[in-house]
């Protein structure tokens, strides 16, 4: 059903806001204009008031009463510093001053190791992988110039030792690949 | 009666059995605030007592003296809240509707007119927005019961103001529902509208 621009689906969106007085002024007034036509939607707003008047005397207050007046003093009394404000969680001035009282205690140097130590935590770890990295590429380094040390060594005690074999007996081998030859070895003696 | 100003005043400087007179004047709608949404009178009574102590240890901190129940109201909803979530041992429960109507059960010689406000129509109200999802009926009892604005039912839930709307208009809708099924709204606002 529409009324003069607003339809009822429109006045169903609008309904709680009317209901609770959150309507601009305009919006009010065509929602008057439609409810002055419309009686379903005349039924949905009093529907509305009716629930939300039920549930206000509902749980509203009731005949239970307590009276927490003595607890509550003699609990603030026995705080010893029964002083109005005794939260300073927002008064700067006493945060600043807790926080230069606490500079000025000693410090124990345990527990500060303890927290420095928690957190170099993962940094520690980091280094000590690193340490180990650097020596394994180390070690394998020097590894490899004693073995091409030796190697040098052994060319070298293997030339002398050729040079010094008689001419007669001195062979050139070939090797005769195995597609070639049947791997047969063919030597040449010379004069 | 001295008003709150005065009182809080005083109590600034240093006479704080004063503050006596504050918790002697609010103490019950309190009590009623906190029993609405931890739905345990023991518990509510604890939430009163911290939200008085509370309230004194940052009375300094109030900025309109004149408004110093909606204030110490959202500080005891805030400490409810709180409490709720900590021990979240309620949980949602579908009511079942009662097989024979509202009016089926009352005797024959009632007055109608009369009904609507006896406690038999509360208890239906109560058990119907009870059952609702915890979700939903926190926002329905702060906006019907504390009158509490959409801006700071969103505020206090940390909810955005569309959620807040949403619930609100789901919340309505569930209970309306029931209650007419149960034939009470509905002959309420006929009756009405003749």
């Amino acid at each position: 059903m529409s009324h003069k621009g607003l339809t009822c689906g429109d006045f169903v969106k609008l309904l709680n806001d009317y209901v609770d007085f959150n309507v601009s002024k305009k919006e009010s007034q065509l929602i008057e204009k439609h409810l002055d036509v419309c009686d379903s939607c005349k039924i949905k707003v009093g529907n509305a008031v009716k629930v939300k008047k039920m549930i206000k005397s509902t749980y509203g207050v009731g005949s239970s009463t307590i009276d927490v007046r003595s607890t509550v003093m003699s609990k603030l009394r026995s705080r010893g510093n029964t002083s109005v404000g005794s939260d300073k969680s927002l008064d700067l001035s006493s945060r600043i001053m807790s926080k230069i009282t606490d500079s000025k205690k000693p410090v124990n140097v345990f527990k500060f190791s303890l927290s420095v130590m928690e957190n170099y935590k993962v940094l520690s770890i980091a280094v000590a992988t690193l340490f180990i990295i650097t020596a394994t590429i180390v070690y394998s380094q020097a590894e490899s110039k004693k073995l091409m040390a030796a190697r040098s060594k052994i060319e070298s005690y293997a030339l002398e030792h050729s040079s010094t074999a008689p001419t007669d007996y001195r062979a050139s081998t070939n090797s005769v690949g195995d597609s070639m030859g049947n791997g047969i070895t063919s030597v040449n003696f010379s004069e | 009666m001295k008003t709150d100003e005065k009182i809080i005043e005083r109590v600034l400087t240093g006479d704080i059995s004063k503050f006596e007179i504050l918790i002697e004047k609010y103490q019950t709608q309190i009590f009623y605030v906190a029993m609405n949404i931890s739905r345990n009178k023991d518990t509510a009574e604890d939430i009163v007592q911290d939200a008085f102590i509370k309230a004194f240890d940052k009375l300094h901190t109030i900025n309109d003296r004149a408004h110093f129940f909606p204030w110490l109201k959202r500080i005891t909803i805030n400490l409810a809240l709180n409490n709720y979530d900590k021990n979240k041992r309620i949980v949602d429960v579908e009511v079942e509707d009662s097989e024979v109507s509202f009016f089926d059960r009352l005797p024959d010689n009632s007055d109608p007119e009369s009904i609507m406000i006896n406690d038999e129509l509360k208890r239906y109200v109560r058990l119907y927005v009870d059952a609702l999802p915890e979700r939903l009926r926190r926002v329905i009892i702060m906006r019907e019961v504390e009158d509490l604005s959409y801006e700071e039912i969103s505020e206090i839930l940390k909810i955005p103001l569309g959620t807040v709307r949403s619930r609100l208009f789901n919340a309505r809708q569930v209970v309306k529902d029931r209650l007419i099924k149960q034939g009470l709204t509905d002959s309420l606002v006929s009756r009405t509208a003749n």
